[in-house]
């Protein structure tokens, strides 16, 4: 009798730890769920801080188009005067690995990026260009596990099946909206504090929840960036020939 | 001048306004102006101001873009046209005239098929190889497909290459300082240059075919009369056979480039026209995943077909410890620092034949977007005693400081 009730008592907190990282699993998708759409237009301003206070700002407009599960990003520079004109193409193949391009006015020439370099800065920002695409892992690309849940929000570690720029993420998602209101990154070494991700305001753009203002912080330097949704629009039918080296190069359709 | 006024006059007036068709606000018309402004100490203790004025005028339509890039050097108190052109846009096509300058070839630091223009060694070697090119009148039609895009390229006419006859930079023997020059008219029609490149992208290659009709920008001489000295330039027509390609395996890029030039002086026979020559480059490259540090190693090398030793002949007064071949290293490293706000750049040239190598570094740091203070140091110089390029400019050693600022 005491042996079966010890094998259900395991059995019972199996399942329970079972369900626990399948709900967080489940949440996580859920975040990138509510993020997602079929298209999006964006127009963002960039604040980079410096640790004295100064600061400098950056205008980038964005398109973006899912078709077929593959997803496509084309990202114009807008502001300062140096990289303006400055376009970076971001384009899923079959396999789930990205082919990117910039094009540099000043060179007059387009050339490749590497997906390795998704972990390089983006525009001398506290993101990096894989910050620019996701700041969570989907239910799929990670192993979640839920640390914590209160009244409003729930906890959840996030630990990349594929680590190439970060070891382990820590993100507090809203229980209402399913937005992450604070992404902690950690080191390759999944203990090291590298950057911490605050949501500064929501808003509803098109019936969606947005993360409006995000602000990314390096911890070692100090050094800040915020990130304002300036202009949004989601979900609207965008032309196929935005994500061709053809739009790269010339900038026009 | 003309030219000037008239695509100056294009852009001023063309309406307004190109949007993103998503968002308001997105300026189609934009002005800018750039001041740079450097102080230089040579190593024979000559001082030098330099003190350049840009100005950029754009205007972007849906179907057109119009540009105007001119620059005002305080040295030469000259007004000169960085790019003055009129884009037209339709359907999967474009068309570009005007004077501009139009890169071809696949590396990053150096390039022996870029042959759409002609050099500008004013101020001897510096770290921007478009800021070494001569614009020039082009032609360009571009049309894209799926995978790739042709160019055709027609120039009524061409821009030889802008060679110092006098000065620090100066290329021409001291012998000739006296000479008188005459020269073919290069904008002349039957100067006409045209060429095509066919460009495809398979997987993580990127490859080029091109062809090109034109005369080498550097010229060649002839003398007409030796009292008083009197020199006839005269620039060789060619065909180029040529070929671009990278392949990319990240974090690696490897590029290369080369080509057939078919001289019109096919037998070598003229001693004033250059000979044929294969020229090519290899050229491996990285960049760090993380920091965007940038690293590159290229190896260009050249072979001159039916090379004569005669010291009148221009291919051996072109030539390095005059030999028909030519190799050549380049390393150049880049690492943007503290959010890119700083970079520091070096190169250094190395040419095997005559020992001769140039080096240049450079820092610079962004105060604000649009203010950034740099430094920059050169050194030409050879290891043994022979004659080049290198060792002529051997005393033009020197550092400058300075500022650029874009308002």
């Amino acid at each position: 009798m005491k042996r079966l009730s010890t094998i259900l008592m395991l059995l019972t907190l199996a399942s329970s730890l079972l369900w626990a990282d399948l709900t967080a699993a489940q949440i996580m998708a859920k975040v990138m769920d509510v993020q997602s759409s079929t298209s999006s237009a964006l127009d963002l301003r960039l604040t980079l801080i410096e640790p004295d206070g100064q600061m400098r700002e950056r205008r980038i407009q964005t398109l973006s188009q899912t078709k077929d599960g593959q997803t496509s990003t084309l990202t114009v520079f807008l502001s300062p005067e140096n990289v303006r004109n400055t376009r970076f193409l971001s384009v899923e193949r079959e396999d789930g690995k990205n082919e990117m391009w910039i094009y540099l006015p000043a060179l007059k020439r387009s050339r490749r990026i590497g997906t390795s370099e998704e972990g390089g800065s983006f525009m001398g920002s506290d993101f990096s260009y894989a910050d620019m695409a996701s700041t969570t892992y989907d239910d799929d690309q990670a192993q979640h596990l839920m640390l914590e849940e209160d009244a409003t929000q729930y906890v959840i570690q996030s630990v990349p099946y594929e680590k190439t720029t970060y070891g382990k993420t820590v993100s507090h998602v809203d229980k209402t909206t399913f937005l992450p209101l604070q992404v902690k990154f950690f080191d390759l070494d999944g203990t090291t504090l590298v950057k911490t991700l605050v949501t500064d305001q929501t808003a509803v753009a098109n019936g969606k929840p947005i993360a409006k203002v995000l602000t990314m912080t390096t911890e070692s330097s100090g050094h800040a960036t915020r990130l304002e949704m300036v202009q949004t629009r989601f979900d609207i039918p965008l032309n196929s020939a935005y994500f061709t080296l053809k739009f790269l190069e010339t900038g026009r359709l | 001048m003309k030219r000037i006024l008239i695509t100056l006059l294009l852009v001023l007036i063309l309406l307004p306004l190109y949007s993103f068709d998503f968002f308001a606000e997105q300026a189609s018309r934009t002005l800018s102006f750039g001041l740079e402004s450097g102080f230089g100490l040579y190593l024979d203790k000559q001082f030098q101001q330099q003190t350049d004025l840009s100005f950029i005028g754009e205007y972007n339509e849906e179907r057109y873009r119009a540009l105007a890039s001119l620059s005002y050097d305080s040295a030469s108190n000259s007004l000169e046209p960085g790019e003055l052109s009129l884009s037209l846009f339709f359907g999967q096509h474009s068309l570009k005239a005007g004077v501009f300058t139009h890169p071809w070839g696949s590396a990053s630091v150096s390039h022996v098929v870029d042959v759409l223009q002609g050099r500008d060694l004013r101020r001897g070697l510096v770290d921007d190889l478009e800021k070494m090119k001569r614009p020039t009148f082009l032609v360009l039609f571009t049309t894209y497909g799926d995978a790739g895009s042709l160019e055709l390229v027609a120039k009524p006419g061409f821009t030889p290459s802008y060679l110092p006859t006098e000065g620090r930079y100066s290329l021409v023997p001291t012998a000739f300082s006296t000479a008188s020059f005459t020269e073919m008219d290069t904008h002349a029609l039957s100067a006409y240059e045209v060429g095509s490149r066919y460009r495809i992208s398979k997987g993580k290659l990127d490859a080029g075919l091109l062809y090109f009709n034109g005369h080498y920008p550097d010229p060649g001489f002839s003398i007409t009369s030796l009292a008083p000295l009197s020199i006839n330039l005269l620039y060789t027509r060619y065909q180029l056979f040529g070929l671009e390609s990278s392949l990319f395996f990240e974090p690696f890029t490897l590029a290369f480039e080369g080509g057939f030039f078919l001289s019109e002086d096919s037998k070598g026979t003229d001693s004033a026209l250059f000979n044929n020559k294969m020229a090519y480059l290899a050229e491996l490259s990285y960049t760090h995943p993380t920091t965007s540090a940038f690293l590159a190693l290229a190896y260009q090398g050249r072979y001159v077909f039916d090379f004569s030793t005669n010291a009148s002949d221009i291919d051996f007064l072109a030539s390095y410890d005059g030999k028909a071949y030519e190799n050549t290293l380049i390393f150049v490293v880049e690492q943007p620092l503290l959010q890119q706000t700083l970079t520091i750049r070096g190169a250094l040239t190395y040419q095997m034949e005559s020992e001769g190598y140039a080096l240049l570094l450079g820092l610079s740091y962004a105060l604000q977007d649009n203010l950034q203070v740099f430094g920059k140091a050169t050194f030409y110089g050879a290891l043994g005693d022979k004659s080049s390029l290198y060792k002529s400019w051997d005393e033009n050693d020197g550092c400058t400081v300075g500022m650029q600022a874009w308002f």
